[in-house]
């Protein structure tokens, strides 16, 4: 088993297109599918624990690799990203609730920023080039 | 699902059923501050009422705190590309009660608040760590969110918020950070949010499955400590499976990279 996780690891390394923040880890047993939807094919059942890369996502489905190189599609909330290490932002900032507390307030510079409210026609404009529509039940 | 309808499942799902503003009534919702003018309430919890003029003088004290702490970014581009993202997801409910503004601070950490008075603060570091329109719009839709259920006003009672001095309480909001029920339900609105504006609401589930993932090193305290991710992204599991499952929505990953990154 450990041989078998190394190999998986190794291989996950050395595949260039996958960052290590997109290892998946399968929460509970899952269909791996043809496509992003439950009526898709499935192709096999993943344990619990089996890990994954993942390539995409497309709605509420993640487009995953699996150890043998089989690709397929597992529902986002079967799974968890693996833990990353090494990202320690919040050390070098400012935004310590300690530091916040203790420093000077920039009292002027809090009140002078104005809103800036965009036209209806910037709006319009911005939702246009990007082909988005609002206005969906709530 | 009507704003009325979804608070009570939120509340039912929660167990906070004695703790939901509407299903309360207004007259248990909100507090009774003597000489205050009156005012709608302005979120399903039990948040105090406080003036429009009291909640700006709070917000700027808070404000000006958080920008001692860290400074304005000073990329114009993105300023403009999150003031337009975060007024487009208002565009369609927007509430009067408050003066939008949209606030980006240069600072490595991952941060995001709603203010009491219609501010949201967002950091760079935040950002730089996004992949698209939607995930940012998710980011925003959770600060819009903590301004409308008073995430920092319900920590305080009527009448501190409405006697004390803006500058002490502006400290004293800031010591106690957002209230736990209030991120929840901000979240939960969020996803609300990000559909109503046309955008991927499954873009705010995977952030928050990459934050589970990341350390709690790479968060600001002051606003990323209770409750812990896993809490807040359970919580929007059932929103998510019963509503969502089958959503479609934007997600415009090409006009991020290219105003951001």
């Amino acid at each position: 088993m450990r041989r078998f996780s190394l190999a998986f690891v190794l291989w996950a390394l050395l595949t260039p297109a996958f960052a290590q923040d997109l290892l998946l880890v399968v929460q509970e047993p899952v269909s791996l599918r043809v496509g992003p939807a439950a009526h898709m094919p499935a192709m096999e059942t993943l344990p619990a624990g089996a890990r994954l890369l993942g390539v995409e996502r497309s709605g509420g489905w993640y487009r995953v690799r699996a150890d043998h190189a089989v690709e397929g599609w597992v529902p986002v909330l079967s799974t968890r990203f693996a833990p990353v290490s090494g990202v320690e932002r919040a050390k070098l900032s400012g935004l310590h609730m300690k530091q916040i507390l203790t420093v000077r307030p920039r009292l002027e510079e809090a009140m002078e920023l104005a809103p800036s409210e965009p036209s209806r026609y910037e709006l319009q404009q911005f939702a246009k080039s990007a082909r988005l529509i609002s206005g969906r039940p709530r | 699902m009507t704003s009325a309808g979804r608070v009570a499942a939120f509340c039912l799902v929660m167990g906070l059923l004695p703790g939901c503003g509407l299903l309360q009534g207004p007259e248990e919702a909100v507090g009774d501050p003597a000489g205050s003018p009156a005012e709608p309430a302005h979120s399903v919890f039990s948040v105090p009422r406080v003036s429009a003029e009291r909640r700006a003088a709070i917000e700027d004290h808070m404000l000006a705190h958080l920008l001692g702490a860290a400074p304005l970014s000073a990329r114009d581009g993105v300023r403009s590309y999150v003031n337009l993202v975060g007024h487009w997801l208002l565009q369609q409910d927007r509430d009067p009660d408050y003066a939008w503004r949209f606030v980006v601070l240069d600072d490595p950490a991952f941060f995001v608040t709603g203010l009491p008075q219609g501010t949201v603060v967002v950091s760079s570091g935040l950002l730089a760590d996004l992949s698209s329109e939607a995930e940012l719009a998710a980011v925003l839709a959770i600060g819009i969110g903590q301004v409308q259920t008073g995430a920092y006003l319900s920590r305080s009672d009527a009448d501190a918020l409405n006697t004390q001095e803006p500058a002490m309480l502006a400290r004293r909001l800031l010591g106690l950070g957002p209230a736990a029920d209030a991120l929840l339900l901000a979240d939960f609105e969020a996803l609300y949010r990000v559909v109503h504006a046309g955008y991927d609401p499954w873009a705010l589930a995977a952030l928050m499955q990459r934050w589970i993932a990341l350390p709690e090193s790479s968060f600001s305290d002051a606003v990323f400590s209770a409750p812990d991710l896993e809490t807040r992204f359970e919580r929007l599991r059932w929103p998510l499976h019963d509503e969502f499952l089958h959503a479609g929505g934007a997600e415009i990953a090409a006009r991020y990279q290219g105003r951001v990154r």
